[in-house]
């Protein structure tokens, strides 16, 4: 997580192509970490079949990290790992953001005096390391040159924020809140 | 090594959601105050995705010992929809009454809106909102009333108009500012409309656990319409997650151990096995995530 470059060459380095099984088992790990995050934030517990609703149900997260991500590897990977382990080793880069997930997960700000900044602080953590994750990928593991493979990091993130803002926007009703902010009735 | 640290992680996430499911089953007695009998409410719970499935929550509902939840997601009525809609092996509701609602989220002021046929739209002030409410036989409870631009909004007309106040909710806790407000509003509230209900509920999202502040209902009937009965005559008692009881003293005081205890006691059906095996997934899947992606 904190030298990216140096973990995704030393990756890179064995040469494994990758199977099905290789493209679906770290965006399930992902999918699951979500499921039990949720799962514990929100009852205490992580019972089989409130796990595997929330893992369903949360899934959309790591598909639409899917669909962002794989027109942007596939055709790197094709030359270089393969799709399945591109996808494999892009999906590793989800670490901090799963730790994050983890973390919220035990950390349940309540009325008994569990504060919601520690939180917020930590997301801080994720959202710097992502970037450099990102391109270190674009650039050990599709072999990328600097410039293209910190272009394709930006056009990533700034697809994803983008994506998960609206998602984030339209679910909380942020509309009101803004014109709250702004001064307007 | 790191091959067998993965191994042992994976089962220990296998072995710990198994042993989450371990409960032991738990009687329910139903309280009797005055006549009446006693239910206990959260009407301000959101639905996936900005909070679980609602048949989850209702599960955790009746684990969190509560008779009756509103299903009320940001502007719409989508929590409501898809516990309508789900198939009835998922949407069991096994005595818990399931209400339908929205949280009006609207410029200057929230308002749970509970036993809605269809969304109110949230450009209006809070008059003609509440009006609306009421115009489908829907309940106005006016929600976590604190903050600068509420209090500056937050006129004689704005409280007639609703039929209860969120007095405790898990916010109310946050800051000083935030308890006066809450309180202050219903004070407000019920020197205007002595019938106005002491609401408490969870606003629950992912966070706070549903039915972390609730209501107690004074209900005739145990039934959706008993319960909008008991909250238009302000027969409610609100109950704070530290175990402090809210609304007409000789209800909150009839409710005051009811309400300590849902503070301090936990889940119904809990086992130690439950606990131990929640610990043991959580940890085998932080070790999966640190020990980073196979080799192979």
């Amino acid at each position: 997580m904190l030298h990216p470059r140096a973990t995704y060459a030393d990756l890179v380095r064995e040469r494994v192509r990758g199977s099905a099984l290789t493209a679906v088992r770290r965006p399930l790990l992902v999918v699951v970490v979500i499921g039990v995050s949720v799962s514990i934030a929100a009852t205490g517990r992580a019972t089989p079949a409130l796990v595997v609703a929330t893992t369903v149900s949360w899934s959309y997260i790591v598909l639409l990290q899917l669909l962002i991500a794989v027109p942007l590897i596939s055709q790197g990977a094709r030359r270089t790992v393969g799709l399945a382990r591109a996808i494999d080793l892009f999906f590793a880069g989800h670490a901090p953001w799963s730790l994050l997930a983890l973390a919220a997960a035990v950390w349940t700000p309540s009325a008994a005096g569990r504060p919601f900044w520690p939180l917020a602080v930590l997301t801080i953590v994720p959202i710097l390391l992502t970037p450099r994750i990102v391109s270190a990928f674009f650039l050990e593991v599709l072999g990328l040159e600097w410039g293209a493979a910190r272009r394709a990091a930006i056009v990533h993130q700034a697809v994803t924020w983008t994506v998960f803002v609206v998602l984030f926007w339209i679910v909380n009703a942020i509309s009101p809140r803004v014109l709250e902010l702004l001064g307007r009735s | 090594m790191t091959r067998h640290a993965r191994v042992l992680a994976l089962i220990a996430v296998v072995c710990g959601i198994a042993l989450s499911g371990v409960t032991r089953s738990e009687p329910r007695e139903r309280m009797t105050a005055f006549g009446y009998t006693v239910l206990e409410g959260d009407f301000h719970v959101h639905g996936f995705p900005d909070g679980i499935l609602p048949w989850d929550a209702v599960r955790e509902a009746r684990r969190r010992r509560l008779d009756v939840i509103a299903l009320t997601s940001h502007n719409s009525m989508r929590g409501w929809w898809l516990w309508k809609y789900a198939p009835s092996s998922l949407a069991k509701a096994d005595g818990v009454i399931v209400l339908p609602g929205e949280e009006l989220t609207s410029v200057g002021y929230h308002m749970a809106v509970v036993g809605v046929t269809s969304t109110i739209p949230w450009h209006q002030p809070l008059p003609g909102a509440a009006a609306a409410a009421h115009a489908q036989g829907a309940l106005a409870i006016l929600a976590h009333p604190s903050g600068e631009a509420l209090r500056r909004r937050l006129t004689e007309e704005w409280l007639r108009s609703v039929d209860g106040v969120e007095v405790a909710h898990p916010g109310k806790d946050a800051l000083q500012g935030t308890r006066t407000d809450f309180i202050d509003a219903y004070r407000r509230a019920l020197a205007l409309n002595p019938r106005v209900a002491a609401i408490g509920s969870s606003d629950f999202h992912y966070f706070a656990a549903i039915g972390m502040s609730r209501t107690f209902l004074f209900v005739r009937e145990a039934t959706p319409d008993g319960v909008f009965e008991a909250i238009r005559a302000g027969r409610t008692a609100a109950c704070d997650g530290r175990g402090r009881s809210y609304g007409p003293s000789e209800l909150a005081g009839a409710v005051a151990d009811r309400c300590r205890a849902a503070a301090s006691d936990p889940p119904a059906g809990d086992t130690i096995a439950a606990r131990v095996g929640t610990a043991l997934a959580w940890a085998g899947l932080a070790a999966l995530v640190l020990l980073g992606p196979s080799r192979r």
